[in-house]
């Protein structure tokens, strides 16, 4: 099928099967690896991607549910080439071990925040709980979005 | 694989008309895509309603509650009208899986899914809901029961689309509490969805639905009977918790869990009449 | 300290960040193939046809690598020294299969779904054969041909001391289960291999614990010089000790070998899960003695390790938890004797801790039920029976150097409220019947390395660039907690220049130092103090150069800011960059440093962990609600990074206590998916409050200790004690998921039912 959506702000145009999945379209066609695969199942969260301001499991999308739609990945989160203020957040708060739950989380916060620029700890901690981190116990995590959110958004 | 994509209400029959027994709905594609994965399902084609804008709405029709089969869990917990009416609803919607999986997973999904652990079937029995189901010859209106007919089944043409939900009204107090391996992100092990209309002190009315303990949705009929005209005391509560425990003790094997959910009805009966106070 | 002791994002935050770091499923090299696996269907059999027909007519599949065109050289997946003894059970690809996942072949093809497509088309004859899924099956003799060396394997029978003979002494007798957990790296398995069929080079991408432990197993299995094995460690999305045995990276080398091109294969979670390795589950009957004031006398443990279908490191492993009853409580007599049993079901292996948090699930259990049986506090009972400096590991007689863990103990003990608490939780236990709250203490103790159990050495080379930067050598292994900028900010420290000066990868066999491998909490302490003492003789170095270089004696130069100056003649001064260029130019070398260093201590290394819980007695839900972990940390090198490990390793512990297991079905067939696996998540974690005590002493650099297993080491044993606090009872079967305590309070609730009636 042809497949027209906005990817990061940028309108994509290309044929693909109906049945590819997002996260294989992003990582194997488009070589935009920053988006992970973690389980395939939309239990872990490292695949989270957002689509029309909603974060999503991008291993559980299809091609074709994806036509006009704007699709915003970690790869369109730097601006004028550094990290964007949820980023370097997230570095400055030692938020980051191994990193492969980092890209996934960061679109979970930034999505939190595009909704609500002042969440709760309990808001944060909900919004979250579908991105497993298996380095920390997420007290640097709830601290950078936190501190993003103080510092006046992502 | 074929993709039938209508983007219009008047595509859908058209659309409709070239699914086989083969074909598949995908509604936020949250269990489909597993399932194909895994091999355990091989569509010839799948069809997507999602850019219907009709079926993603939410809209008061006259008395009755009309939700798009589109209609994420996200947009259905945010809903004003639900919040406000169907707090039972809002509560299972709120329940289902992770953030990622509410905006993306859909009502008509969970019904199509008929998962025996479908976080919203309980709920939508107890609110008596109605199915608007379009064919390829036109649409047609049936219950809730009617319909789901076992585990990943439905009593549905392959060229069948749910299109809507309708909710009646609801009256006196409703919740739903489900309880899985941990708060948050998890698979329910027994869903207790409430209705009770009181008069004053004294139960008037109630009705009580039990998911993940059967096929489909259970209703407590004895339950039901039992605390009509009684008080809601801890006493009563837990006396409705051990109908629920003889129950599954009688109706559900071994391999499901059965001993845990014997003895943890208590507590998810209990926080199940805990939340009809929250107003 | 300039930058010991204080905190920095790990190397490539800005990377993992942006998501521009490459991990090796992110790799694409030219020409690049994927391979998928084909498991075995049936937990134990042998495969007598294989039909693969189809799957190479499947568009896009180039071949198809299985158990009758490979290798069938057996080897061990433990394997990372040169000559290790151990015994060879296991083949790349088996014909053999002994359990629901086992390795029977691979397709290779353009892209990974037509791989995974091909597979499916392979048809796959078996004679299935008599399987055993857990230990005590196979005790009765159910599967004695799994393995030509057998099925139960005696691993050690050892007594340490004698029993005093003394009267009036307290025995409890316990049985602890462990059940089969997961490490759950966020980065499944992956492996790239690539070989040049004219150099006859293999080179191996992966994320792993030690390279030259894979170059040495690639090199044996295939039969090649080990110079021609070439691993190079990639970034890692964690280990947990899930990546330091060698599943992926023999079936990728044999396909490569085979097609000549690089291969990529990816396990996704379920085969992770499956077909790499978890914990063991172990099954122990422990007997402790107490004398009547809380003095442990005598410990005797017999351990049942289920190995799961192939050895691995099982005999080690199952000796190796004898070995961890000796670092903590001092004692008189010790008993330990154990085993390793074959069963079909998923392989053992390391998991963080090493035996540590196995060993110590089991011993504080009884050391909590010693405290009950004598109306004791638990913290008391163990400051009774904690080892204090001065002691020594009584294997070897090994000081155990500045051990402060019976001061963890107080401090912990202080700063968790726990005697208030007591009180506190007494009240609020009487007036709720369905919440139960309870407290539990543990004690973890732990290693810095291998030291002296085998060999641990350690080089480092440092050159100095034109610009007066420091390119530093080293084996590191990076698992995601900060090894690469650990080290960089020791030799920073040690050097006196700034860390963005100091340059440093990780491992990688072509370039980097022999290297036992990222093992053992050795890093800091021993790879961070061989930085520390190159760094040294680095500033020697300098000083000698500028020594020829200006005529002044070395005795008279002092190395300082990126300078070398003479003491009582300042004006002789030279810039970093102005030696490496005058060297070269004028002494014709490069300064250049290479040091090895060989340890010869192993301190011991504590933490005292609190926690407070509450059950729910209706449904069996536990809630952590609050968790002190204190730690004996020597010397923290990066600051929250040790913290941030440390909360990490108290909710993966506290995972293991309540709600983790891999569960095998009846058929044999595991369970490997995240919906049914159940982590802590965000929503549910607690902020967990970490102290480090920090007074040095030890020979590692600035004093530092190790923390990175031993912060795992007492967590699920301080669960399980304060749920065990909560509902006064007793039990040791890991995990206490809500079925293991409804179940329990199910048939104490019988009981009073039986004494009423």
């Amino acid at each position: 099928m042809r497949l027209s959506f906005i990817l990061n702000g940028k309108r994509k145009v290309m044929e693909t099967e109906p049945d590819r999945r997002l996260l294989d379209l992003l990582r194997k066609d488009l070589h935009m690896t920053g988006t992970k695969e973690g389980c395939a199942e939309g239990e872990c969260g490292a695949c989270t991607v957002i689509i029309n301001g909603e974060a999503v499991h991008s291993c559980l999308v299809l091609a074709c549910q994806l036509e006009g739609k704007e699709v915003l990945t970690i790869e369109g989160l730097e601006e004028n080439g550094e990290l964007s203020a949820i980023q370097r957040i997230f570095v400055e708060e030692t938020a980051i071990q191994c990193g492969y739950c980092t890209t996934g989380m960061i679109m979970s916060a930034k999505a939190l925040l595009m909704h609500n620029p002042n969440p709760t700890e309990k808001e944060i901690r909900n919004a979250l709980s579908g991105n497993i981190c298996r380095c920390s116990g997420y007290t640097q995590i709830i601290r950078a979005v936190k501190r993003t959110a103080a510092e006046g958004g992502c | 694989m074929e993709s039938l994509l209508p983007k219009t209400y008047e595509e859908i029959p058209g659309c409709l008309r070239q699914m086989t027994e083969k074909s598949r709905f995908i509604g936020g594609g949250t269990d489909l895509i597993i399932k194909m994965r895994m091999g355990l399902a091989a569509p010839d084609a799948i069809c997507y309603l999602g850019y219907v804008r009709e079926l993603k709405e939410i809209r008061r029709e006259e008395e009755w509650l009309s939700i798009g089969s589109c209609a994420t869990m996200t947009e259905i917990e945010q809903d004003p009208e639900v919040r406000e009416h169907y707090p039972a609803l809002m509560d299972a919607a709120a329940d289902v899986g992770s953030l990622q999986i509410r905006n993306n997973g859909t009502i008509g999904g969970n019904i199509g899914n008929a998962s025996p652990a479908g976080d919203l079937l309980p709920v939508l029995y107890l609110y008596d809901a109605v199915l608007e189901i379009m064919g390829p010859d036109g649409v047609r209106r049936a219950g809730i029961d009617e319909i789901l007919a076992g585990p990943g089944r439905l009593n549905l043409a392959c060229n069948e689309a749910i299109l809507r939900i309708l909710l009646p009204p609801s009256t006196g107090y409703t919740s739903f509490v489900k309880l899985g391996s941990r708060k948050k992100v998890t698979i329910s092990r027994i869903g207790v969805a409430l209705r009770i209309e009181m008069d004053g002190d004294y139960v008037k009315e109630m009705k009580m639905m039990v998911g993940a303990i059967g096929i489909k949705p259970v209703r407590l009929e004895k339950a039901e009977e039992f605390i009509k005209g009684r008080t809601l005391n801890e006493q009563n509560i837990l006396d409705i918790a051990a109908i629920l425990s003889d129950y599954i003790r009688e109706h559900v094997a071994k391999e499901f869990d059965r001993d845990y959910k014997v003895f943890a009805s208590r507590g998810v009966v209990m926080d199940a009449f805990h939340r009809l106070r929250r107003d | 300290m300039r930058y010991v002791g204080k905190s920095y994002p790990i190397h490539d935050a800005c990377q993992k960040a942006s998501g521009r770091a490459v991990y090796a499923g992110d790799m694409e090299l030219k020409g690049m193939l994927h391979a998928a696996v084909l498991f075995s269907s049936i937990p134990h059999g042998f495969v007598k046809k294989l039909d693969c027909s189809r799957a190479l007519e499947y568009p896009g599949v180039v071949d198809v690598v299985h158990c009758f065109n490979t290798t069938e050289r057996e080897y061990n997946r433990y394997q990372s020294q040169f000559n290790q003894a151990l015994i060879y059970t296991e083949r790349v690809f088996n014909s053999h299969v002994r359990f629901v996942g086992d390795r029977i072949g691979a397709v290779i093809a353009e892209t990974e779904e037509a791989a995974r497509e091909a597979v499916r088309l392979i048809q796959v004859e078996y004679e299935e054969l008599p399987y055993s899924l857990d230990v005590f099956e196979t005790l009765k003799g159910t599967i004695d041909n799994v393995h030509p060396s057998g099925a139960v394997f005696e691993c050690t029978d050892m007594v340490t001391g004698t029993m005093p003979e003394e009267e009036d002494l307290v025995t409890v007798d316990t049985v602890t289960d462990l059940s089969r957990i997961n490490h759950i790296c966020m980065e499944t398995h992956v492996c790239v291999a690539d070989y040049d069929q004219y150099s006859g080079e293999l080179t191996i991408y992966s994320p792993n614990q030690t390279v030259y432990g894979i170059r040495t197993l690639i090199g044996d299995i295939f039969q090649m010089d080990y110079s021609k094995v070439r691993v190079i460690k990639t970034t890692m999305g964690g280990s947990f000790g899930g990546k330091q045995e060698w599943v992926l990276e023999p079936v990728a080398a044999a396909a490569a070998i085979r097609v000549k091109r690089p291969v990529k294969l990816v396990y996704n979670r379920s085969e992770s899960m499956i077909s790499t390795y978890g914990r063991s589950p172990m099954h122990f009957q422990s007997s402790f003695t107490f004398g009547r004031d809380g003095s442990l006398k005598g410990v005797d443990c017999d351990l049942l390790l289920d190995a799961g279908a192939y050895l691995g490191n099982s005999i080690n492993y199952a000796r190796t938890v004898g070995h961890k009853l000796f670092r903590g409580y001092k004692y008189p007599y010790c008993h330990f004797h154990s085993r390793a049993v074959i069963t079909n079901t998923i392989v053992s292996g390391a998991f963080r801790g090493w035996t540590s948090p196995e060993a110590t699930i089991m011993f504080e259990h009884n050391m909590n039920m010693g405290a009950r049986a004598l109306n004791m506090d638990p913290v008391d009972i163990r400051l009774k029976n904690v080892m204090h400096p001065g002691d020594a590991d009584p294997l070897g007689n090994i000081p155990i150097g500045n051990f402060r863990a019976d001061e963890a103990l107080r401090q912990g003990r202080e700063h968790f409220f726990w005697d208030r608490r007591k009180e506190e939780i007494r009240e609020f236990n009487k007036k709720n019947r369905r919440y139960k709250r309870g407290l539990g203490v543990a004690l973890g103790a732990h290693v810095n390395g291998f030291y002296p159990s085998k060999t641990d050495y350690a080089r480092v080379d440092m050159r100095l660039t034109e610009t007066g930067s420091v390119q530093m050598n080293i084996t590191l292994h990076d698992h995601g907690c900060g090894t690469v900028t650990a080290m960089q900010m020791i030799a920073a420290e040690a050097l006196g220049i700034p860390m963005e000066q100091v340059s440093l990868g990780e491992g990688d066999t072509k370039y980097t130092p022999l290297d036992v491998g990222c093992f053992s909490s050795r890093t800091t302490y021993v790879q961070g103090q061989t930085v520390c003492l190159c760094a040294e003789k680095f500033k020697d170095r300098l000083k000698e150069d500028v020594s020829a270089l200006s005529g002044l004696p070395v005795s008279e130069l002092v190395v300082e800011n990126n300078l070398v100056y003479g003491k009582y003649h300042p004006e002789v001064c030279y810039t970093w960059s102005r030696i490496a260029d005058e060297c070269q130019q004028k002494l014709k070398h490069e300064v250049f440093v290479s040091y090895e260093y060989v340890p010869d201590t192993n301190p011991g290394v504590a933490g005292a962990h609190f926690a407070m819980v509450e059950v729910d007695t209706f449904t069996g839900m536990t809630k952590i609600l609050d968790y002190l972990a204190v730690h004996d940390i020597g010397q923290a090198i990066n600051r929250e990074m040790c913290v941030a490990q440390t909360q990490g390793a108290v909710i993966m512990g506290a995972g293991a206590a309540l709600l983790e297991h891999v569960v095998t079905k009846v058929s044999g067939r595991p369970m490997g998916s995240l919906k049914d696996y159940h982590l802590i998540n965000c929503f549910e974690a607690q902020d967990v409050r970490v102290e480090l005590i920090e007074d040095g002493g030890t020979e590692g650099p600035y004093g530092a200790k190790s923390i990175g297993e031993v912060c795992h080491t007492p967590v699920t044993a301080a669960v399980v004690g304060a749920v065990n606090d909560a509902l006064k009872s007793d039990m040791n079967q890991i995990p206490l998921t809500p079925d293991v305590i409804c179940a329990y309070l199910d048939e104490q609730e019988k009981k009073e039912r039986e004494k009423e009636a």
